[in-house]
């Protein structure tokens, strides 16, 4: 009866409305919301700390789909694809009470942020893949033309494909790029990041003066050709791989592994492909018929820290070491913070718990335990040593091929041994230092499980002080069936290898010592000390002569001294491996579930045929459908060419890891990396500072102060402070210091007095001689506890863990260090005599000339000013007391002209020109 | 269908606004419209009832469908619910009274809706805002943290162990969700009832066995734990209380009993003297003026920061400000200026070493809010020092080797608020004491000049007995 | 020239930096905090949590400029007195007379089962207190002989009875007591201060570290090191002997003139640079050296005790010359008098296992309390003479604490008396700085061996030093791997019952 007053027309036009409004609405909404870029960010801002890998809060968790809309403890389904009203998540936003209210105790989420997820969860709640987690494809090169539809072809400022994926955001930003720099800063810019030092004067003289077109190209093909093109890059890399001179805690003694920063140099120059180069670093141990380079390339992972403190739990810190590697593998190698899964699922990124610990399964079989002496290394014979080596694999080969392999890696590895370390149940003896078993009269212990299947003869290194040593090994318990009665010869407090036959015996069974030693009456004096035991056979052919002969180089070689050694990775024999369990919260000591090696599974599993090891998640790693490491590569590679890499975060692709600012040049450069160059790094730095984008001129322009501060765009060229490293390289090179010799120990240029205290430590820096302390930085010894200070002052890192990425920073210190320390007053003397030498009068020609040899190029008329009033300032103070001209100069019959010269080099050194990559 | 209903229910808070509106409206129209000149509004009156009546019946519906999801206290729903009826039903009323002009009724009839109105909307903030909701704004501190009214106990022993001890305690950390006002979890704290009975997972006491305790598990959990009591993020009971709770439950979880009645192990008795009294002496904590102030001058900050001054807000959400001119040996104009634009908000000030001049002198005076002023080892004078006397704020002085006299200080006996005097190698020794405490009664006074005596062990060095010449090779 | 220079740089600097920040901020780039520390203007990065205000913080070139903490905070400065080794309690603050009456007795099983220890193996023996205990001040904290000076202040003092650790190792303890993880590579408490608070004197480093004791900490220099964090926010080691600072002096053959006149060349070189590039780092640089210049006045002034008066000298027992811990104390009050925000002592040698008399605890534990006796109770007689001991807060303390049996190394008796690591229970102290005075927080069983209320650890310990100079160590961060770390990582809680 309401509608007979209500006119007709009105209801009509009501009917036909309210399909036009939804209809429009329909039509003006259609667009989809991406995950990534708009609902993925907002989960992780505002939800994903309480409802992510970490916590789950009332059992809702928003990392996995499956997860996401799972019914929670409430009993309510947080999400409903397609029915967002519905969805607890939304209506929870909306609620007014705080305690119910989501985010709790956070800010209300705004309208447009509570719609896009409305309309996320009506269009189905779909989640996206992360772009780094997806495998790399072919990239289209960005077509960019000048003119209506670009029909005056490519803008001439283009070089190379790296360009145009610049030039197009350039332009969408409204900037022009920058002109190509000129030739000398061109010059200094490419040399310092191909070769991380100035280039050898030849190479440098020879591009200044040729103007041809390919100039350039040569100069890049020249560098890239050079021995320092491996010192810079290796560099580098001893930042990711920890490397150091010492084992890191407390005492923190020194380790001598330097052949593995050799074997790095020399990857990198004849430009090991990328592949193998992890390979052989991750597994070399693991290839068939591995070499010595191989197994020195594992070392990668031995430059994790050894405790040798006294009473330390050693299976801690060999755990600690196996995590380290597993860390250092996915940060430094795959830019993702694997580290974070340690002691819970991650919290952003699709990697489970127990995925870390399936990983950490591929690691956790390897020989070392944390001994004293780092245990197991390689061992490089040196002059007639390494003949006899060659003689013995060559004899074993002919007469005994089933033997030659095993002996061959007892000899070199002294491998398998059993580490006294694990021994248990001591009575009447102790672990000393908890590092050796060490056993006194009436001494028991116990060694678990050894499969003495196939043994007959006992090698074992051990230490005593008196004779009458009676060693008893019984099986299983001490009451047990004797297995051999010894007779310890008295080594007098020195180590001794000895030897001894054992009956044949089946099976694992538990060794338990006994040691009886009647001439030891004072109960708490040390009868004997083990270091390691080993279950052989007796040598090949023993007895006849050849077989002597052969023994006696055998011998000579396991009691030799005369070799190199460096820690390196290898495995238990499958009678010894360690199975792997989860640890609860991360707590090493709270064991979880047992599980199998494995690598994650969002990543894709290992590929086919890969054994589940080292080797195969080396394959896995290497793999062109792995995501990550081509993208992580190039983006360092792209950082130290650049200053940032296109992802800033090099140790974080993941969710939380900043965007790129380039992605397709970031897929394009992964992409060429693995298939046009085939993982030739070489290549790859070749395509990039052949392009345009590298070379422009790094002048800040008004555009890029406002538009674009950080370059972010690369409208202009990178322009950042040099390392550590090429400050000092730099410094010694120009003063013509730097010896040029490579490889070998590291050495000890000058230090300050009292940097290294190490407790229970009396080594001392000795500052090397002959040449050695004007060696190229990466050379300098690198002790843990206390590293080279000038070093760490330019944000060097002090390598006790994996860092993917240094800091720049700009303080006092690092003038401080540039102007006082002595390495920095001894080149600016010489780069002072060098002038000197060159241009023996005429202050102002030898100022110019000093600029020139800085900077390759002629000094301008106002630096020239600046300099000469310092330099007269000098003089005329130096003119007046020739005790000062000494003292600065070091030279008693110096004058006051080259007094006054080395405060103008000084100067240079510490201007910002020179520090700076310009 | 669930839902629904709980979807219809959350219109509620919405709409229970309309009925009180309109009908107060139509109240008020029908008050006034008593007046001449309003007599018109009499013919508006039914429509306003009838308005409100159907809001209010609305209201009644969405308001039943929200009762049955959200835990709220089932008695107070019951009350608010049927004044919430019988609004309607009156109201309803109303309009039927005024169509048969039954005039009499109406005027006693809408009184009544009036009251109703009121019971029916202060019950409905209770539920949502909890218990005391008007009230507490009042007693709430600046902080935000409502003052928990803990009984005096004067002799501990003495004390009930429930009502004195206990019992502020939960009122403390627990009332917040499990009393009257929410009942989490279905549990209540706030009676002995309440208590025994226990929440939807069942008792939570078990007298004697703390451990088996639920309520005393709960607090023991790891506080990410889900389970954890009070829940991360609110104020955790401390050690002692929960010592406190663990012995309470363990001697019975008495609700009458004295305390002495009770055994007491190891430290009980430490802890229950603590809450006597605290024996630690009270530390002066400087506080800032109470009233807010405006944000300084970005330019004359960075101003005086190129001066080499570190100045910096004392925090985040402050716009007061901290000084330090420690790099600083004397002053001029421009400093002088730059501190002039921001006097306001400068409140601590060090400039040890200083030059005191006059016009820095002048600067000084003009800093009304600063409550800390350090001017040890500087030049000022007590001439100076007298024209300090406009700091009505400061709290606390530092004149440590100054050549101010009793006479100087004494020329600022009028800044009540001082509380802190640093007098060490000034002339000003501790005879004055007296002087100084008649003018600051309630200040902390230093003299300084402390000495640490001289023994002879501090310079002996202990030597082992002869018979260990042996040394053992020490390792570790 | 160079003055004026010197004024239009740090101005020219400010306007650079602030122009950058908004920048930033336009780009809302929580990361490019990091990205921009290139450009001189890092102070913070940024907290995720939205702090705003952090970012009208960055209008200077020196990154430790000074900043806001979260709220007033009690304390201006900490001094951290590290006793490396691990102090024993039970000679010390921790009196049990009933571990006397079980001197010499078998340490019973329920003590040792499931435990490990660094070295004592099998049954060890009982050992009970080493030294005389009275009760002191009106607070009547248990102070044992070893300490005379430091009972006459026990009423400025307040003790953590029960202090707990998970590591027996003095490297790893180390490194949980300072970085709040057992594990190298996270930064030092003081760094994270001095990146919270930047430094209140732009002539001095914002973090010190002094050694003494002949060794550096067993855990290295990272225990004072800036892990993740920018190298800038890293301890500078000071010493008080030779070079100060690294690198401080000038090189022999060149006097303040000349250093002067090459610094005013090399801005004045880099001003023409930047007219070139107009790089802000440039300017950056600039600053840097004009700040150079000054540390080589301000810290040889401030390292050097020769000038203070002879009843300083007396007091703290200091000889001028040495390297002494003494010495290191007296430095310590002069740093924080300067403005420097966290002093960090390091003093070596209190590792008491009865290996040799130099670790008994009955001979070379009383001589190292000897060492460190005056010295602190100089120090907060003069901080709170000076007015300061209200804003700076005193920390003491070892990285864990010793077993109440005699340590039996290798199953031998021992030469000496001694005890070994103990993780169950120690004591640690706070003084001034917002802490209450004279009280005791936390108790041990009756043979001091496990905590029975009071529990602290050393997430708490750094809450507790955080929350005094204001901060909420939830909320101060800093982006790192794609996580906000944090000091006391995902523990931690303010001690409120020290807290006054």
């Amino acid at each position: 009866m309401i509608l007979k007053r209500v006119p007709k027309i009105y209801i009509v036009i009501l009917l036909f409305l309210v399909p036009v409004l939804i209809g429009t609405r329909y039509f003006i909404n259609n667009k989809q919301v991406d995950f990534n870029a708009d609902v993925k960010p907002l989960i992780n801002k505002k939800c994903i700390s309480c409802h992510g890998g970490v916590k789950r809060q009332s059992g809702f968790s928003l990392l996995f789909r499956q997860e996401a809309l799972a019914i929670n403890k409430s009993g309510k389904v947080a999400i409903i694809p397609g029915d967002a009203e519905n969805s607890e998540m939304i209506k929870r936003l909306y609620l007014t009470d705080p305690e119910e209210r989501m985010p709790y105790k956070h800010p209300p989420l705004s309208k447009d942020e509570i719609s896009i997820l409305k309309k996320w969860i009506n269009e189905g709640a779909k989640w996206g893949d992360h772009w780094a987690y997806v495998a790399v494809e072919e990239t289209p090169i960005p077509s960019v033309g000048v003119g209506p539809f670009g029909l005056f072809g490519k803008p001439s400022w283009i070089k190379n494909n790296i360009d145009p994926f610049i030039y197009k955001k350039i332009k969408a930003e409204g900037l022009t790029p920058a002109a190509i720099a000129d030739k000398p800063t061109l010059l200094r810019r490419v040399s310092f990041d191909i070769i991380g030092m100035p280039a050898p004067e030849a190479i440098a003289n020879k591009y200044l003066q040729n103007n041809n077109e390919d100039a350039y190209e040569i100069l890049v093909n020249e560098l890239l050709a050079t021995p320092q093109y491996g010192e810079k890059w290796a560099g580098l890399w001893m930042d990711m791989a920890r490397y150091a001179d010492t084992k890191g805690f407390e005492k923190d003694d020194s380790r001598t592994i330097w052949r593995y920063r050799d074997w790095l140099i020399n990857a990198f120059n004849i430009d090991k492909p990328y592949n193998v180069f992890l390979t052989e670093q991750l597994a070399g141990d693991l290839l068939p018929n591995p070499t010595d380079a191989q197994y020195i390339a594992t070392a990668f992972h031995r430059n994790t820290l050894t405790n040798d403190e006294g009473g330390t739990d050693n299976e801690e810190f060999r755990t600690a070491a196996v995590i380290d590697r597993v860390n250092t593998t996915w940060v430094s190698l795959m830019g993702t913070t694997f580290a974070c899964v340690q002691c819970h699922s991650h919290p952003y990124d699709p990697f489970k718990h127990e995925e870390y610990y399936k990983f950490l399964a591929l690691f956790n079989n390897t020989r070392d335990e944390d001994t004293y002496a780092e245990y197991p290394f390689l061992k490089e014979f040196h002059n007639t040593d390494s003949i006899r080596l060659f003689q013995l694999q060559d004899w074993l080969h002919k007469n005994a091929p089933s033997r030659e392999k095993d002996l061959m890696r007892f000899i070199k590895t002294g491998q398998t041994a059993i580490n006294s370390l694990v021994a248990d149940q001591i009575i009447n003896g102790a672990l000393a230092d908890t590092k050796w078993l060490m056993l006194r009269n009436k001494g028991e212990a116990r060694i678990k499980d050894i499969d003495l299947t196939g043994s007959t003869l006992l090698y074992y290194k051990y230490k005593s002080w008196k004779p009458g040593g009676k060693w008893e090994i019984h099986l299983d318990s001490v009451t047990g069936p004797l297995l051999k009665n010894i007779v310890v010869e008295n080594s007098k407090g020195n180590w001794k290898i000895a030897t001894t036959n054992i009956p044949t015996t089946v099976g694992k069974h538990h060794l338990v010592f006994s040691y009886n030693n009647r001439q030891i009456n004072n109960p708490e004096e040390n009868g004997i000390q083990y270091d390691w035991l080993r279950l052989d056979n007796p040598f090949p052919k023993n007895g006849t002569p050849e077989g002597e002969l052969a023994y006696n180089n055998f011998d000579t070689l396991l009691h030799s001294t005369n070799y190199t050694a460096t820690p390196i990775m290898l495995d238990n024999p499958s009678n010894m491996s360690r199975t792997t369990q989860v640890f609860e919260r991360g707590n090493w000591l709270v064991k979880g579930d047992v599980v199998v090696p494995d690598v994650p599974a969002s990543l894709g599993g290992l590929p086919a045929g890969a054994p589940k090891n080292r080797l195969g998640m080396a394959m896995w790693l290497t793999d062109k459908k792995n995501p990550l490491t081509s993208r992580t590569v190039v983006n360092r590679i792209w950082e130290q060419l650049f200053g940032q890499g296109i992802t800033e975060t090099l140790e974080d692709f993941g969710t939380q890891g900043i965007a790129p600012t380039h992605e397709e040049l970031l897929n394009y450069l992964s992409w060429q990396l693995m298939n046009t160059h085939q993982w030739s790094l070489k290549k790859m730095i070749k395509e990039m500072v052949m392009s345009a984008t590298y070379q422009q001129d790094s002048k800040f322009n008004n555009d890029a102060l406002t538009k674009d501060p950080f370059n972010k765009l690369y409208a202009r060229g990178p322009r950042v402070r040099l390392s550590a490293e090429q400050i000092r390289d730099q410094a010694l090179t120009v003063s013509g210091l730097l010896s040029n010799k490579m490889n070998g120990p590291s050495v000890y240029p000058y230090q300050p007095e009292g940097i290294w205290k190490s407790p229970y430590n009396g080594a001392k820096w000795i500052l090397s001689t002959d040449g050695d302390q004007y060696r190229r930085a990466l050379y300098t010894f690198w002790k843990r506890s206390a590293p080279y200070p000038s070093m760490l002052s330019f944000d060097g890192t002090s390598r006790e863990v994996c860092s993917a990425r240094r800091i720049r920073t700009n303080t006092p210190l690092q003038a401080l260090n540039s102007l006082n320390d002595s390495v920095y007053i001894e080149a600016a003397q010489h780069f002072a005599k060098r002038v000197i030498k060159m241009v023996p009068q005429n202050a102002s020609k030898q100022i110019s000339k000093a600029y020139e040899l800085a900077f390759n190029k002629t000094i301008g008329a106002d630096q020239q000013k600046v300099f000469e009033k310092l330099y007269q300032t000098a003089l005329m103070k130096y003119k007046q007391d020739s005790f000062n001209i000494e003292q600065i100069t070091g030279d008693k019959n110096a004058n006051a002209n080259s007094a006054a010269l080395i405060m103008v080099t000084t100067a240079i050194i510490n201007t910002d020109e020179f520090l700076t990559k310009n | 269908m669930e839902t629904i209903i709980n979807f219809i229910g959350h219109f509620h808070p919405v709409l229970v606004h309309l009925p009180i509106g309109i009908l107060l409206f139509a109240i008020l129209m029908q008050i006034i419209s008593k007046w001449k000149k309003f007599d018109q509004l009499t013919n508006a009156l039914p429509f306003a009832y009838l308005l409100g009546a159907i809001s209010a019946v609305f209201s009644c519906l969405t308001g039943l469908a929200l009762a049955n999801n959200g835990d709220y206290d089932t008695d107070l729903v019951f009350k608010h619910q049927w004044l919430g009826i019988s609004v309607a039903v009156f109201s309803l009323a109303g309009y039927f009274f005024i169509k048969k002009n039954k005039t009499a009724y109406v005027k006693w009839l809408s009184y009544l809706l009036l009251l109703l109105i009121i019971l029916t909307g202060h019950l409905g903030g209770t539920l949502t805002h909890g218990e005391g909701y008007l009230t507490t704004g009042v007693s709430k501190e600046e902080d935000g943290i409502e003052k928990s009214n803990k009984p005096i106990i004067t002799n501990a022993q003495e004390a009930l162990v429930y009502k004195d001890i206990i019992q502020p305690i939960l009122k403390d950390k627990c009332y917040g969700c499990h009393s009257a006002i929410k009942q989490k979890g279905k549990l209540r704290l706030d009676e002995k009832e309440w208590i025994l009975k226990g929440g939807e997972d069942g008792i939570i006491i078990h007298a004697g066995e703390a451990m088996n305790s639920v309520m005393y598990k709960n607090i023991l959990l790891d506080p990410v734990d889900e389970k954890h009591m009070p829940p991360k993020g609110k104020p955790q009971i401390t050690d002692q209380e929960r010592i406190l709770l663990e012995w309470w439950i363990n001697t019975g979880a008495s609700f009458d009993k004295k305390v002495k009645e009770l055994p007491q192990t190891n430290s009980i008795p430490n802890i229950l003297v603590a809450l006597q009294n605290n024996n630690a002496k009270k530390v002066e904590v400087l506080s800032i003026p109470e009233k807010e102030v405006a944000v300084a001058d970005e330019k004359a900050i960075n101003g005086l920061k190129n001066k080499g001054v570190t100045i910096v807000k004392v925090a985040l959400n402050s716009n007061y400000l901290n000084a330090n001119f420690i790099t600083l040996s004397h002053t001029n104009d421009t400093i002088h200026d730059l501190i002039e634009d921001i006097k306001e908000n400068l409140v601590w000030i060090k400039m040890p070493g200083m030059q005191f001049t006059d016009a820095l002198t002048k600067a000084i005076a003009g800093c009304t809010s600063l409550t800390k002023l350090s001017i040890n080892n500087t030049t000022i004078s007590d001439m100076q020092l007298a024209k300090l006397n406009s700091l009505n704020e400061l709290q606390y002085l530092n004149i440590v080797n100054t050549k101010i006299t009793l006479a100087g200080l004494l020329k600022i006996s009028n800044l009540k608020k001082l509380n802190q005097l640093y007098l060490g190698q000034t002339s000003i020794t501790a005879n004055d004491l007296n002087k100084i405490k008649s003018v600051f009664p309630n200040a902390k006074i230093d003299f300084g000049n402390y000495q640490v005596e001289k023994l002879i062990t501090d310079t002996q060095l202990v030597k082992a007995p002869e018979k260990f010449s042996v040394k053992v090779t020490e390792k570790k | 020239m160079s003055k004026r220079s010197n004024k239009n740089i740090i101005q020219e600097a400010n306007l650079q930096t602030s122009h950058q920040i908004t920048r930033k901020y336009f780009f809302k780039e929580c990361f490019s905090g990091i990205g921009a520390m290139a450009l001189g203007s890092m102070v913070g990065g940024c907290d995720w949590l939205g702090e705003k205000d952090r970012f009208d913080q960055f209008a200077n070139t020196n990154p430790l400029m000074a900043q806001a903490p979260h709220f007033i905070g009690k304390a201006k400065s900490v001094i951290y007195l590290h006793m490396a080794g691990a102090p024993s309690q039970l000679e010390l603050f921790d009196y049990k007379p009933e571990l006397l009456k079980l001197d010499g007795q078998e340490c019973p099983q329920s003590l040792l089962e499931g435990k490990k220890f660094a070295f004592i193996r099998g049954v060890p023996k009982m050992l009970g207190p080493q030294a005389i205990f009275k009760q002191r001040g009106q607070s009547g904290a248990w102070i044992s002989d070893n300490l005379p000076h430091l009972a006459t202040v026990a009423d400025e003092i307040s003790f953590l009875k029960a202090v707990q650790t998970d590591q027996f190792n003095h490297g790893p303890a180390q490194l949980l007591m300072h970085t709040g993880s057992a594990r190298l590579g996270r930064p030092s408490i003081g760094a994270w201060a001095t990146y919270g608070l930047g430094s209140e004197n732009s002539n001095l480093p914002g973090f010190v570290v002094l050694t003494s004791g002949g060794n550096n900490p067993d855990a290295g220099k990272s225990v004072w090191g800036n892990g993740f964090l920018p190298s800038v926010y890293q301890g500078v080691q000071c010493r008080s002997e030779g070079d100060p600072v690294l690198f401080l002096k000038d090189p022999a053959g060149i006097d303040r003139d000349l250093r002067k006149a090459s610094i005013d060349a090399i801005n004045e070189a880099n001003q023409l640079t930047y007219n070139e590039f107009k790089d802000p780092e440039t300017i950056a640089r600039m600053a840097q050296y004009e700040m150079a210049f000054k540390m080589q006045i301000s810290v040889p002034d401030v390292m050097n005790i020769n000038d203070e008066p002879a009843y300083i000298h007396e007091m703290y027992g200091t000889q001028p010359g040495t390297t002494s811990f003494a010495n290191n104390v007296l430095l310590a009050r002069k740093l924080v008098e300067k403005g420097v925000r966290f002093v960090q002592l390091f003093d070596w040698g209190w590792d008491s296992h009865g290996t040799d008399v130099k670790n008994a605890v009955d001979i070379g534990l009383v001589n190292k309390c000897r060492s460190i006796d005056k010295p602190i109770t100089a120090l907060l007689l003069d901080l709170k003479q000076r007015g300061l001991l209200d804003e700076t807060l005193i920390v003491w303390g070892g990285e864990f604490g010793r077993t109440p049996m005699q340590e039996n190394r290798d199953g031998k008796t021992l030469p000496f008396k001694g005890r070994d690591h103990h993780t169950e229970a120690f004591t640690t102290w706070m003084a001034g700085g917002g802490i209450k005075k004279g009280t005791s927080f936390g108790e041990t069983d009756e043979i001091g061996y496990s905590a029975i209320n009071g529990k602290v650890t050393a997430h708490d310990m750094q809450a507790t030093i955080l929350n005094q100079l204001g901060f909420d160590h939830e909320k101060l961060v800093y982006p790192f791997q794609g996580r906000s770390f944090r000091l006391t990582d995902v523990h931690g809680r303010v001690i409120n019952e020290i807290v006054a």
